[in-house]
């Protein structure tokens, strides 16, 4: 197996993606590499990314760019990159690849050579730069002409991202009207139609061309050569209500969801549009002529291929700005960069190994795990004083009660702060938040009250970092997927949804988050313990350091650094938990004198969180679900066959 | 160890405490339960919010309070509360279930017969209590979880050391299940007294269950030693908490690169985008900062430090296997001597935890048969890993092991397997030699030989094995 992985020559490689019956599948047929060489597969992208215009297309701005006022230079770059797309959009069925294509390829392979990587510093070209300034600028400015209608998008997320669009300029229309100029889906976008290159398109639609389209473009009007495409589109749209295929009738420009989201993240991407830097301005009329090509960054090369290939779900990598690793790092990603990386953490360096805060193997006393560092004696006292510390508290239990209840509302506010911030946040971060609200239930609020506000309310909770002669501190499941029926990790605090078909949208982030470390209560405490006293230094540093790391890495005004981007963001999560957690805040003074401790979770069966478990079962909404019986009768049937079988001779009961 | 500890901690996940003190439920109730169990309840102290939960539960739950005595909480789970009952009908039905009940009286197991007062023979058996465990699902949790909780447990009745369903009722939206109380040692004191003989019977009985489990396309996710009760004296034990199982394929969100023919992995791998861009020092540089990319999704239901290496690269195709390289860390745990073995604050954590044991090598290829790069400059990840035997040595200090602990060794690296399809099923392993053939070269830990037998088997045992071994 391990011969597997050397890494092949880019011949090997070429030759390998000839393999033609793995063009079926979909995730061979992604390789940008096999641009020309599986022509059919990689026509249709093509077309779709034309049509689209894809966004953070850094390169790829200019043909999006219908506006032509602007430097000479870029006039050229961008009729030279209309008329390459135009050259896709005309060949259906090209089966060959062009002369360009071909010398993108010959000027890719000869550029593999290893070129010395910065990433991030990796700025990309000037040229590049520049261009996505460029649009940025463009779609700026554009922005406020767009009427956006949302098609078949959460309520939440639709609230999210009509927020995002009017912070620059557009409008939300409620109903489909002619109005609209944009229509956002999240369905597939009906097949057929990409041909149309709506880039283009939009301007000579008299209703609203005009408001976007300042200037003409001479490459528009060589592309409405592709009217008989439009042609072809309302001989097939005909008769067809779908809002779809109507908004691509009436010229309005379709955007699946991602895009939106993609445009909209570029173009708020100050780190490229703030610089200045209009000094060099590339001189080819071509910018994927080799000269370019050759000066491109990875990230460079990966938005060219991109271009090339059309979108699949790389294109968003190729899109991406790249973090540094800095230090030792471990990095799990997808082969073909179709989707998230798995893991990624980066540690401080160290000059000594032993120093590392990650995980090592440790010559840990006899009995303990041996990945933990850290000296009984400390655990001994930790313990000690935390048992202490409880007892104290518990005397003062009643009276510390309002107080420790203003606290939590502290604790429980401050992630709500940051979530609003940062959509995503990263994985160490949901960790902790999550853990603290697993914490809370299972917490006297007692030890809350000097802890939990403290900075150290963000460690990580200090997990069975020591030995197993500690009682109560067996790891809880966890982990669990959305999509999974079975899977949750403690019911009152998340659950998966997926168990309850169609219930994936309205899951916020921070419910995925809870379900990554929920403690056991015993260990929770513990863990809380430890935050308070003599924290172990290791995990406080790394918390730290991860916590500055990411604020430095987040220096950019779009916060959205993930350290460990294994978890699923769908674009609507953030606003889905701002909500819910507005809710939340709102019914928390309500309940001032409870005598429990208020149990917040999430129920499956209202889909809803709660900050208070009991308060939640009561609510009309549970109590409509449960004594529903039709959302029983499966179980019911069940329950029916697994009766308990009674003797014969007491026949009468149930 | 006290020979038995009856800690009614849990038949079901015995961990959380509700109270802060992380003591206290687990060691109440373990104590409570060890000093006097079976004994009058009256006697065990149950905590004033548990009572009031108990109460609650009967108040709210119509009929209950006519079939069950609530005790006591012995557990909290992932999504359900375990509760100590009283069977008040027991007389009146059929309990087929109740085998380990019949054993209790056989053996009037446990504590001193001193305290045991009650069970005097064949005629004060109507008046002893009978107890079972009483799982309280929360109400938050939907109905499909909860059916399909019940009905794998349904499907699996019968099965041996599989925990049996007596039966469940529901209420509105409370849903109750009837289980066996079944006493039983915690592995915290086990693992660390376990002589490879214990090892054996708790694992031949474990993987026995998983057997069952496995031949029905179950897969339980949460193997641990804390869903495994196991009683010493009986060498038996129940696996339970099938709250996270769920039917072997029923996750599949697309078919994994390995579930393909390895040429096709290969294949693949070669064409894919990393393979033809490879990073020019071999190491990627950086990763995305704004990746709007989906996530890979597969279950990852687990809990920490017990999940297989695919479920940490977030295979879409996971198999039972994972269940059996639960078995193998359950395994490690006990020939190391270490509990837990991985910390694994997450599953980054885990990561690096097992790479640190496997190196960068392996890691590679069982990342790649996910169709996952594997890269890391950890400085303390070696490329090569290290063998089994050698980390058994290690993290157990001794200098050399025994030849029953060889033999075992030997499973274990069947069972830490990297690579799914190589690793061992519950049925191979049961026909392992430390089964079959098991060598009695058995030393108390830290101690001298006890008996030295049959050690000339154990060469030939060691020779059969010496593949798996050499791949290490």
């Amino acid at each position: 197996m391990a011969a597997v992985f050397v890494p092949p020559s880019p011949q090997t490689s070429m030759n390998m993606s000839t393999r033609r019956p793995l063009a079926n599948v979909p995730n061979a047929t992604n390789s940008p590499h096999r641009t020309g060489l599986v022509p059919a597969k990689r026509v249709r992208s093509n077309q779709l990314e034309t049509s689209y215009g894809q966004p953070p297309p850094k390169k790829q701005v200019m043909e999006a760019a219908e506006n032509g006022a602007r430097s000479p230079t870029q006039n050229r770059s961008s009729v030279a990159q209309g008329t390459d797309s135009k050259l896709f959009a005309r060949r259906p069925n090209n089966a060959n690849p062009s002369a360009f294509e071909k010398k993108l390829v010959a000027a890719r392979d000869k550029e593999r050579q290893p070129q010395v990587k910065s990433v991030k510093g990796e700025k990309p070209s000037a040229d590049t730069l520049d261009t996505i300034r460029q649009w940025q600028r463009h779609y700026r400015k554009a922005f406020p002409q767009f009427v956006f209608y949302f098609d078949s998008i959460p309520d939440d997320v639709r609230r999210k991202f009509s927020r995002q669009v009017i912070a620059l300029g557009a409008r939300e229309e409620k109903f489909f009207s002619r109005l609209v100029t944009h229509v956002v889906t999240s369905r597939p976008i009906p097949a057929g139609v990409p041909a149309t290159s709506p880039t283009e398109l939009e301007a000579p639609n008299g209703a609203n061309g005009d408001a976007h389209v300042q200037t003409v473009n001479p490459s528009l009007l060589e592309k409405n050569t592709n009217s008989h495409l439009s042609k072809h589109d309302a001989r097939h749209d005909q008769g067809s209500m779908d809002v779809l295929q109507r908004a691509r009738q009436m010229n309005m420009k379709i955007w699946a969801l991602e895009k939106l989201q993609r445009m909209i993240t570029t173009i708020n991407d100050d780190d490229i549009g703030g610089q200045n830097n209009d000094a060099v301005r590339s001189k080819n009329a071509d910018p994927t002529k080799s000269k370019g090509w050759a000066g491109l960054t990875p990230l460079d090369r990966a938005l060219m291929q991109e271009r090339l290939n059309g979108p699949s779900d790389r294109d968003l990598f190729s899109s991406m700005e790249m973090i540094v690793f800095k230090g030792p790092f471990l990095y799990i990603h997808d082969m073909n960069e179709k989707t998230k990386p798995v893991m990624v953490r980066e540690y401080p360096r160290v000059t000594k190994r032993q120093d590392g805060a990650w995980p090592q193997f440790r010559s840990a006393p006899l009995g303990k795990c041996p990945f933990v560092d850290e000296p009984p004696s400390r655990k001994e006292y930790d313990r000690h004083r935390m048992r202490q510390a409880q007892k104290e508290k518990k005397a003062s239990a009643a009276k510390a009660e309002p107080r420790a209840k203003v606290s939590q509302t502290a604790v429980e506010q401050k992630p709500d702060t940051k979530v609003d911030a940062e959509p995503t946040k990263t994985k160490r971060e949901e960790d902790k938040e999550s853990s603290m609200k697993a914490e809370i239930p299972s917490k006297p609020l007692l030890d809350e009250t000097h802890e939990r506000k403290s900075s150290e309310s963000f460690i990580p909770p200090h997990f069975p970092r020591s030995g197993p002669f500690y009682t109560g501190r067996e790891p809880a499941a966890s982990g669990v997927q959305p999509s999974n029926v079975t899977s949750a990790i403690r019911s009152q605090m998340i659950s998966s949804t997926a168990a309850a078909p169609g219930a994936k949208a309205g899951l916020s982030k921070e419910i995925h988050g809870l379900k990554r470390k929920v403690l056991e209560r015993g260990t929770g405490s513990i863990a809380n313990g430890n935050g308070s006293m003599a924290a172990p230094e290791r995990p406080n540093g790394l918390a730290m350091h991860l916590k500055s790391q990411h604020n430095h890495n987040a220096k950019s005004k779009a916060p959205e650094t993930r350290h460990t981007p294994e978890e699923d963001s769908h674009p609507g999560e953030s606003a889905g938990m701002k909500r819910r957690r507005a809710d939340s805040r709102e019914s928390e003074p309500k309940k001032p004198e409870r005598r429990r401790d208020p149990k917040p979770g999430y129920c499956e069966n209202c889909r809803d969180k709660f900050d208070d478990f009991e308060e939640h079962t009561l609510t009309r909404k549970h109590r409509r679900f449960a004594q529903n019986a039709a959302n029983w009768a499966d179980l019911d049937a069940l329950l029916f066959e697994i009766q308990r079988p009674l003797k014969e001779e007491y026949g009468y009961d149930r | 160890m006290s020979a038995l500890r009856a800690a009614p901690t849990g038949v079901f996940e015995l961990q959380r405490s509700k109270e802060g003190d992380e003591r206290t439920s687990l060691g109440e109730v373990t104590q409570g339960a060890s000093d006097y169990e079976e004994e009058e309840e009256e006697e065990e102290e149950v905590d004033e919010s548990v009572r009031e939960d108990m109460t609650k539960l009967e108040d709210t739950f119509p009929g209950i309070s006519d079939r069950f005595r609530l005790v006591n909480r012995i557990g909290e789970g992932t999504f359900s509360t375990v509760y100590k009952a009283e069977d008040l009908l027991y007389d009146h039905y059929h309990n087929d279930w109740d085998i380990f009940g019949q054993a209790q009286e056989q053996e009037a197991w446990a504590s001193p017969p001193s305290k045991r007062r009650r069970v005097e023979g064949e005629h004060a058996r109507h008046k002893k209590a009978r107890y079972v465990a009483l799982k309280k699902i929360y109400v938050t949790s939907s109905p499909i979880r909860i059916q399909n909780e019940l009905e794998l447990l349904h499907d699996l009745r019968g099965c041996r050391s599989v925990c049996p369903l007596i039966t469940a009722f529901r209420f509105q939206d409370q849903v109750v299940a009837v289980l066996p109380y079944f006493p039983h040692t915690d592995f915290r004191i086990q693992y660390r007294t376990f002589m490879v003989a214990d090892m054996r019977h708790y694992l031949r009985s474990l993987l026995t269950a998983l057997h069952s489990v496995h031949e029905h396309d179950i897969l339980h996710r949460d193997i641990k030693p804390t869903n495994f009760l196991y009683n010493p004296d009986l060498k038996e034990g129940v696996l339970v908490d099938f709250g996270l199982a769920e039917r072997q394929g029923s996750e599949y969100t697309g078919a994994c690169l390995c579930t393909h023919q390895s040429y096709v992995r290969r294949s693949r791998i070669l064409s894919s985008y990393y393979s033809k861009n490879p990073p020019a020092g071999g190491l990627s540089t950086g990763y995305p900062k704004n990746d709007s990319r989906s996530s890979r999704r597969a279950n990852r239901a687990g809990t920490r430090g017990f999940r297989a290496p695919e479920v940490l690269f977030k295979c879409t195709s996971q198999t039972t296997k994972i269940d059996m390289w639960s078995v193998g860390v359950i395994l490690l745990t006990l020939l190391g001597r270490r509990f837990p073995f991985f910390n694994s604050a997450d599953d980054i954590d885990a990561m690096i935890e097992m790479s640190s044991i496997f190196g960068t090598r392996r890691m590679k290829t069982a990342a790649a048969m996910h169709g996952q790069i594997f890269e890391t400059n950890v400085p303390t990840i070696g490329e090569k890993g290290y063998s089994w035997e050698k980390l058994v040595k290690w993290s157990s200090c001794v200098e050399d092991l025994t030849e029953s602990e060889q033999q075992a060794t030997r499973l274990l690296a069947g069972l830490m397997e990297l690579d799914p399809t190589k690793r061992l099923s519950a049925e191979e392993a049961l026909q392992h030699d430390f089964f079959t053939n098991p060598v009695h070269h058995d030393v108390e830990w830290g101690g001298n030989p006890e008996e030295s037998g049959e050690s000339a088997e154990d060469d030939e045992a060691g020779e059969d094995e010496a593949d798996e071994v050499a791949m290490l």
